[in-house]
C-alpha cells in the first residue's frame, strides 16, 4: 500500500447550515435569504432530483456533535487529513458546488462569492494544508471572471471550480471563455467537477431523463465528455494555450474511446474545424487531467490499467478521495488497484507539477 | 513516364481518372498545375479520385471560430469519410506523416506525362486508424 504523503484533489467541505454562510452574503443578498420568515430561507441550489438511497455521504462522517459530513474540521482531520497523510487537500464544496442550478444569476453569483469568502476565512485559516477553489457560477461569465480577478491573487486558491451547466451550451461555447481568460491570467486550471441535476442546470444524461440515482450516477461520465469534446472543438486550448483542465469525479475509463472516436472523425472533419492544428487527443494529453475517482471496478485488475494505458494514466491520473461521500476512494484501495510504480505520481507527483501553486 | 493525354483535355479545377497499366490514377489539375493519384484512400481504400477538389479550409489569422480558405494549397477530400490530402505532396492534412499514394507528373509539349514509379507516398494498402 502507498504510504507516503499525497495530494487530495477533492475533498468537500460545507456548512453545518445556511446560518454559517450568511454572514459572508452582503446585508441586501442577507435580506433575500431570510425574507420568507417563517417559510424557511430561500434555497441557494436547485436541489437533488435523484437522491441517494443511502444518502450521499458515508455514514461514519456525522461529526459526534451532529454537525453534518464535510462540515467539522476536526472530524475531517481525524478521518481524512491525519490518516491519509494528506500533504495538501484541494477543497471543493458540498452544497455550494452546485451553485449553477440556480435560476437566479446574481445570486448565485452572490452565492458563489459568500462561499469563497467563508472558505478562507473558516476553513483555509485552520489549516496550511487546505487549499481552495474559486467557485464560480457559470450562469453570468463575466460574473464569475469578476470573482476570479477578485481572488485570484491569494495563493491559497489553487483553480477555478465549476459543476453545472448554468446556461445550456456545453463548456467550450464562447459564451464561457471569459472565465479562461480570467483563470490564464492567474495561471489558474478550471475544475470541471461531476454535475448534479437540479435546478435550471441541464440533464446529467444525454438524451433522456434519467429516473434513478444509480443512472444520474452511472452516466455522470457523459456531460465530462461533452464539455471536453465542447472545449477541444471549439479551440479553447488553442486560443488560451496555457489553460488547463482538470475532470473532477467523472471516472477515467471512457477516455481512450472518446479520444479515438474524436480523432477519426476529426481526420474526416477537420474542414468545419480548421482552428484545430493537431490531433483531439493531443489537446487532451496537453491540458486535461483527471482524477482517479471514482475508479471503475474492473472485472480484472489488469483490465483497467491497460486501458489507462492508453491515455498515459500514469501521467494525467491525480488522486482525490471525494470526502465525505459514499463513493470516496480509499488511499489503501486505490494502491490495490494500481502498478506501485505509477503511485508516486499518481498520489502526488502529477498534481505537484499540474497546479501551478504548488 | 506514361502519356496519359492532352493538358487540355484536363480541365482546370478537376479530377479526371485515367487507367495506366491497369492501375487507376486520377489526374488532377489545379491552375496550371498537375497532380497524380492512386484513385485509393490510404484509409480504407475508398475511391480517393471520386472525392472533391478543395482550396485548404483554414481558420483567419488563426482565430478559433473564423474560416477562411487558402487557394495555394488545395486538397482533395475522399468521398467516403472526408480524409483529406495535400495535392502537392499526398500528405494527410491532419498528420503529414500520412500520405495518399501519389505519381511524379512532368509535361511536356502540352502532353501530360506520369511515372508509376518513384512515388513519395507509403504504400497505399496500409490501413489508417
Amino acid at each position: 500500500m502507498y504510504k507516503e504523503s499525497i495530494i487530495d484533489c477533492d475533498i468537500h467541505h460545507t456548512w453545518g447550515s445556511v446560518d454559517e454562510l450568511l454572514p459572508y452574503m452582503s446585508k441586501g443578498w442577507r435580506e433575500y435569504v431570510t425574507g420568507p420568515g417563517k417559510a424557511g430561507y430561500v434555497p441557494l441550489t436547485g436541489g437533488d432530483t435523484y437522491p441517494n438511497p443511502h444518502g450521499f455521504s458515508r455514514e461514519d462522517t456525522f461529526s459526534s456533535n451532529g454537525r453534518p459530513p464535510g462540515s467539522d474540521y476536526d472530524t475531517m482531520k481525524s478521518q481524512l487529513l491525519d490518516p491519509q497523510r494528506v500533504e495538501k487537500g484541494i477543497l471543493t464544496y458540498g452544497e455550494g458546488l452546485f451553485v449553477d442550478t440556480n435560476s437566479n444569476p446574481y445570486f448565485a453569483a452572490e452565492i458563489a462569492r459568500a462561499c469563497n469568502d467563508w472558505t478562507e476565512e473558516q476553513w483555509l485559516a485552520l489549516d496550511e494544508r487546505l487549499l481552495g477553489s474559486i467557485l464560480v457560477s457559470n450562469q453570468a461569465p463575466d460574473l464569475a471572471a469578476a470573482e476570479i480577478r477578485r481572488l485570484g491573487a491569494n495563493p491559497r486558491q489553487v483553480q477555478v471550480l465549476m459543476a453545472n451547466n448554468g446556461l445550456g451550451q456545453p463548456f467550450g461555447h464562447p459564451l464561457f471563455h471569459p472565465i479562461y481568460e480570467a483563470a490564464c491570467e492567474f495561471d489558474l486550471p478550471i475544475a470541471l467537477h461531476a454535475a448534479a441535476a437540479g435546478g435550471i442546470s441541464t440533464s446529467p444524461a444525454g438524451h433522456g431523463t434519467i429516473n434513478f440515482y444509480i443512472e444520474y450516477h452511472t452516466l455522470v461520465t457523459q456531460p465530462m465528455m461533452t464539455h471536453i469534446v465542447s472545449m477541444i472543438t471549439n479551440g479553447v486550448f488553442e486560443k488560451f494555450p496555457t489553460l488547463k483542465v482538470i475532470l473532477i469525479e467523472g471516472g477515467v475509463a471512457w477516455v481512450p474511446s472518446l479520444l479515438w472516436r474524436l480523432d477519426t472523425n476529426y481526420k474526416g472533419l477537420r474542414r468545419e474545424v480548421p482552428w484545430l492544428r493537431k490531433l483531439p487527443s493531443e489537446y487532451f494529453r496537453e491540458h486535461v487531467r483527471l482524477t482517479t475517482q471514482p475508479l471503475e471496478l474492473s472485472p480484472e485488475r489488469q483490465d483497467l490499467i491497460d486501458l489507462l494505458t492508453f491515455f498515459d494514466g500514469e501521467d494525467v491520473l491525480l488522486y482525490a478521495s471525494d470526502y465525505p461521500h459514499w463513493d470516496s476512494d480509499q488511499v489503501s484501495y486505490v494502491s490495490t488497484r494500481l502498478p506501485s510504480d505509477w503511485q508516486p505520481k499518481i498520489f502526488y507527483q502529477n498534481a505537484k507539477e499540474f497546479y501551478s501553486r504548488f | 513516364m506514361i502519356d496519359v493525354g492532352c493538358l487540355e483535355d484536363f480541365k482546370e479545377k478537376s479530377i479526371r481518372l485515367v487507367t495506366v497499366k491497369s492501375t487507376e490514377i486520377g489526374i488532377i489539375r489545379w491552375h496550371d498545375e498537375v497532380f497524380a493519384f492512386k484513385n485509393a484512400c490510404p484509409h480504407q481504400q475508398g475511391p480517393l479520385c471520386a472525392g472533391s477538389l478543395w482550396p485548404r479550409m483554414r481558420a483567419k489569422d488563426d482565430r478559433p471560430g473564423s474560416l477562411d480558405v487558402d487557394e495555394q494549397r488545395p486538397v482533395i477530400s475522399c468521398p467516403w469519410h472526408g480524409w483529406e490530402f495535400d495535392i502537392r505532396d499526398g500528405s494527410a492534412v491532419w498528420d503529414s506523416r500520412y500520405h495518399a499514394r501519389s505519381y511524379p507528373v512532368h509535361i511536356k509539349d502540352g502532353r501530360v506525362f506520369v511515372a508509376l514509379h518513384g512515388g513519395d507516398s507509403a504504400d497505399s494498402e496500409n490501413y489508417l486508424g
